[in-house]
């Protein structure tokens, strides 16, 4: 065994071994650091698919553009403007170097640029996603934590129930379902359009309650399930009843030493959920006609708007690799074990 | 709590109950009964009593109902659990009237629980110093700033060196002794008068749990607090109890001083356990001579193996040379982190040498870098009996499907087979129907029966046993030991014993291996290991194992809880990862006759005497040689 291979054991380390290792990056930079590279690789994957796919879509935007009676002729040179002509492999090229330096091109529909559609219509899809977020966390972690502590009496059958109704139900539907609810119960209330908090921000925040409660409740509904399902794992662990042993409450318990150790798979779990809901909100905007990302992205998909289409996917599959990078930050504030805090 | 007078214990017999006792009991039991529904209560008319500063040991088999009366103590049964007694005071509170706050107030106040398994009784997320102060502010009502000189005095007196660096740490950062003290600091945090310890020196290696049951001596000493300690392990009950008592089957069947239970004990039940305990000075009971010198069969020649752990690299085994003679009984004693079990597995082929040589002497069975086919050849000479029998069969295959499993491999006929499979199960001592039904209608002693069956099933010529009883009961380690013994020689078998537990080793081999950080530290025949251990870690081994003769304690005060130090240096060492030594001895930093060339110059194992391998460079023993 050459004493170069060896890398003192993490536990207590004499000085000369702490100098040794001065230079090697701490573990937490390393974790950190794989994660972020990983995230850049499957955004380079998520490209090529994203190309790809729209492009493997039968029809193309020039058919579309120029109608069913156009001449070979106009045909030509409107691919010839479209940069539609070259090889796929040019073409991808050409669109990933601009993409890279912020120009994600024109949309041949409106004639905009696909940035400016994009930045109309980001902010009113993030503020549908944070404001289900918050929907989604406040109704899953404290229901699913206190029907684990008072399991199998009445509030734990009502919150089963709950979360089995919020999983079973599609999210659109369950849009349906509270508009007509909505409209019945509050007939004054705006149950469809939406008003951008720039221009008036008190209806916005009307506006934004009931998408916020069809997205949030059903994904709160899993976080609910999983908090309930890992608290009550955390309850049969022995430093439970350690706390129990020297005088904690119940409460003082599950606060102190509970919750944090159950919040590992739920933070798992909730970051593929709400990352998901980019995808979800596909649907909820359609029902309750908010100009979002999710409309921007099934019309150009419809109307073979190369440049929209590409965007928007790249921009969903973002959505995706960010929240899990933020996931990953969170482990190590969790668990001291991952990323070798010490 | 403060201030409490310390009962004096001159009179060890005192008998049960609170009568007549003028300092008054910590914790008076009288007739407690704790029974789940409709079936037999698990607790039964249990009478005891603890008083300040003093040990009453507990002892009994698994399900005996020994951590259920502790928990009842806490009055943390779950609901469904009917509990009820004529008295169950602590400190004077009567558990089965008071309400939820009394309790909590009693809890950690006044009694205080430490469990087996510390690195699952300490919340994993949470600073090791933040979780005693947590205690110590609720009880002792101090503010968050002055817990800290708490739990750094707390830290001290329990043994664990640097407190102030050890409390910012986490549980997992510390080795397994030090977690135990640092949870024996929790449990004293509240400053409790009572003290339960269920089994917790049970998952420590034996150098370790010295230092931890001088700890509890210490508290009991220091700090004038009672301390039941729940153990199934007569030694440790032996060289740790003030009083004993002993439960069957939710009962006490006996209770008295350590000594007056231990040396005559009066029921039948106790004596058979006091039968059961391997001793270490009482050797494999041979009816005849053997070959015990049989020509060398299986060759391990300068063995490694490497992991690569999270970037870290543990030398698990480090240039292991032994053989293994035809027909003896190999024992490999050595801690946790040893590199026994990985020894073990490369042995049975389940892993592959990094380097080194594994030669079976045997035309066509050579292994050690061979392909896949020649290994599994090598597996059908060579079978393995793991520690955990449940976990080892698949619970849903019937018995004789498992067991018919190795035979698959070669040739033998469906009709032959299942002939061979009833043939071994009676072998082993199950009844003749076993074949057909699950695992899971065996008892633990059982499974492991249908372990060695399987093991035995296909004519091997070597049985590596990995820690084969130290799942099991000591009554039942005693039959199985006897089985393995049994078979052994019926079918000539040679096995590999592999043990944390020296005195089984001692009950079993002819020859035995001490391993050491990965590496082979002394190999010699039985008699002359145990009697003359030349290597300073086989002694030190030796010295900690806890004789169950309560006649062979320690003189008290000779030694303080520092063992901290100790054990925390080992918990490296004893990984395989001494990095902290990269030439010298491994053992050099713990080692009483360590001079300097052991730290510069790493001893090679040399050949002392006739059958003796030590690797010292200054053996103990031999200095007239």
């Amino acid at each position: 065994m050459s004493s170069a291979t060896q890398v003192p054991s993490p536990k207590v380390r004499p000085p000369e071994e702490r100098a040794a290792r001065r230079f090697a990056p701490p573990p937490l930079v390393l974790f950190l650091g794989t994660r972020l590279l990983r995230g850049v690789l499957v955004m380079f994957l998520l490209s090529i698919i994203a190309f790809g796919l729209v492009h493997m879509l039968p029809g193309n935007s020039v058919d579309l553009l120029a109608g069913p009676y156009s001449t070979p002729e106009v045909r030509a040179q409107l691919t010839r403007d479209l940069g539609l002509d070259g090889p796929l492999i040019e073409q991808y090229t050409h669109w990933l170097g601009n993409v890279l330096r912020g120009d994600f091109g024109i949309s041949v529909f409106n004639g905009q640029p696909v940035r400016t559609l994009i930045a109309d219509r980001l902010p009113n899809t993030l503020e549908l996603a944070i404001a289900a977020t918050i929907v989604s966390i406040a109704w899953g972690v404290p229901f699913g934590a206190i029907a684990a502590m008072k399991r199998g009496r009445f509030f734990d059958r009502v919150a089963r129930s709950a979360t089995f109704l919020g999983l079973a139900t599609p999210v659109f539907a369950f849009g349906v379902a509270l508009v007509l609810f909505a409209s019945m119960v509050m007939p004054s209330w705006p149950t469809l359009g939406w008003v951008p908090f720039t221009a008036d921000p008190v209806r916005n925040v009307q506006a934004l309650v009931l998408p916020a409660l069809a997205l949030g409740l059903p994904l709160g509904s899993t976080i609910c399930r999983y908090m309930r399902a890992s608290m009550l794992e955390v309850y049969e662990q022995d430093y439970m009843r350690t706390a129990l042993a020297t005088g904690s409450t119940r409460l003082q318990a599950t606060v102190r030493h509970g919750l944090r150790n159950a919040s590992g798979p739920v933070v798992t779990i909730a970051g593929l959920q709400l990352a998901g809901m980019v995808g979800q909100s596909i649907l909820i905007e359609n029902v309750f006609a908010i100009p979002g990302i999710g409309q921007l992205t099934v019309t150009s998909i419809l109307q073979k708007d190369y440049a929209a289409a590409q965007a928007c996917i790249l921009l969903l599959g973002g959505v995706f690799v960010v929240m899990n990078l933020v996931v990953d930050l969170f482990y190590p504030l969790i668990n001291p074990k991952v990323g070798g805090l010490r | 709590m403060k201030g409490r007078p310390v009962a004096d214990t001159a009179d060890p017999a005192a008998p049960d109950g609170a009568d007549g006792d003028p300092s008054g009991p910590v914790l008076a039991i009288r007739n407690l009964t704790i029974g789940y529904g409709t079936g037999a209560p698990s607790v039964r008319g249990v009478d005891l009593s603890v008083r300040s500063g003093e040990i009453v040991g507990l002892i009994g088999e698994s399900g005996s109902g020994k951590s259920s009366v502790a928990l009842g103590c806490l009055g943390l049964l779950p609901k469904a659990a009917e509990v009820t007694a004529d008295e169950l005071t602590i400190c004077g509170t009567d558990v089965l009237a008071a309400d939820e706050r009394t309790l909590t107030r009693m809890r950690g106040d006044s009694v205080a629980m430490v469990f087996q398994d510390a690195m699952g009784a300490l919340d994993p997320s949470m600073r090791i110093g933040n979780q005693i102060a947590e205690v110590v502010t609720r009880h002792r009502g101090v503010k968050r700033a002055e817990a800290r000189a708490v739990v750094r005095e707390l830290l001290d007196k329990v043994g664990v060196p640097e407190p102030d660096r050890r409390a910012r740490q986490y549980p997992h950062q510390l080795s397994g002794g030090l977690r135990q003290r640092a949870a024996v600091a929790l449990a004293l945090a509240g400053d409790p008068a009572l003290l339960l310890a269920d089994e917790p020196t049970t998952a420590l290696d034996v150098t370790v749990q010295a230092g931890i049951l001088e700890l509890f001596r210490t508290v009991r000493d220091e700090f004038g607090v009672g301390i039941v300690l729940i153990s199934h392990d007569i030694g440790v009950i032996a060289q740790t109890a003030d009083r004993v008592a002993v439960m069957l089957d939710g009962e006490i069947v006996e209770h008295g001083g350590v000594e007056e239970v231990l040396l005559e004990p009066k029921t039948e039940y106790t004596r058979m356990l006091l039968r059961s305990v391997p001793h270490l000075d009482r050797p494999r009971d041979e009816p005849e001579s053997r070959p015990v010198a049989g020509k060398p069969l299986y060759v391990v020649d300068d063995v490694s193996r490497t992991y690569r752990s999270r970037g870290r690299l543990i030398h698990a085994v480090q240039g292991v040379s032994l053989d293994v003679r035809e027909g003896e009984v190999l024992g490999v004693v050595g801690e946790s982190g040893s590199g026994k079990s990985t020894l073990a597995k490369m042995l049975v082929h389940l892993e592959r040498p990094d380097s080194g040589r594994l030669t079976m002497s045997e035309p066509g069975h050579r292994a050690g870098g061979s392909g896949g086919g020649r290994a599994g050849r090598l597996r059908r000479r060579v079978q393995m009996v793991f520690q955990h029998p449940a976990g080892s069969l698949n619970p849903r295959l019937r018995v004789g499907t498992s067991v018919r499993e190795p035979l698959a491999a070669s040739d033998t006929g469906a009709k032959a087979a299942a002939e061979r499979v009833r043939e071994v199960l009676r072998e082993v001592g199950l009844p003749e129907d076993s074949a057909a039904r699950l695992p899971d209608e065996f008892s633990g002693g059982q499974k492991q029966r249908i372990a060695i069956a399987r093991a035995i099933v296909g004519d091997p010529r070597v049985v590596v046993l990995d820690e084969p009883t130290s799942a099991l009961d000591v009554s039942v380690q005693a039959q199985v030991l006897d089985l393995l013994s049994k078979i052994q020689r019926a079918e000539n078998l040679t096995y590999v014993f592999i043990s944390h537990d020296l005195a089984v080793v001692r009950a079993i081999s002819d020859r035995v291996a001490v391993m050491y950080a990965g590496r082979l530290v002394e190999l010699a025949d039985a008699a002359s290991l145990f009697e003359a251990p030349a290597h300073w870690y086989t002694r030190e081994l030796l010295a900690a194992m806890p004789s169950p003769d309560p006649r062979d304690r320690p003189e008290r005060p000779e030694r303080r809880p520092r063992a901290g130090q100790a054990e925390s240096g080992q918990a490296e060492s004893g990984q395989g990862e001494e990095a902290a030594a990269p030439a010298g001895c491994a053992f050099a930093s713990r080692c009483p006759a360590a001079e300097d060339n052991c730290r510069t110059v790493r001893p090679e194992p040399v050949e002392l005497e006739p059958g003796r391998v030590v690797a010292c460079h200054h053996p103990a023993g031999m200095e007239g040689r």
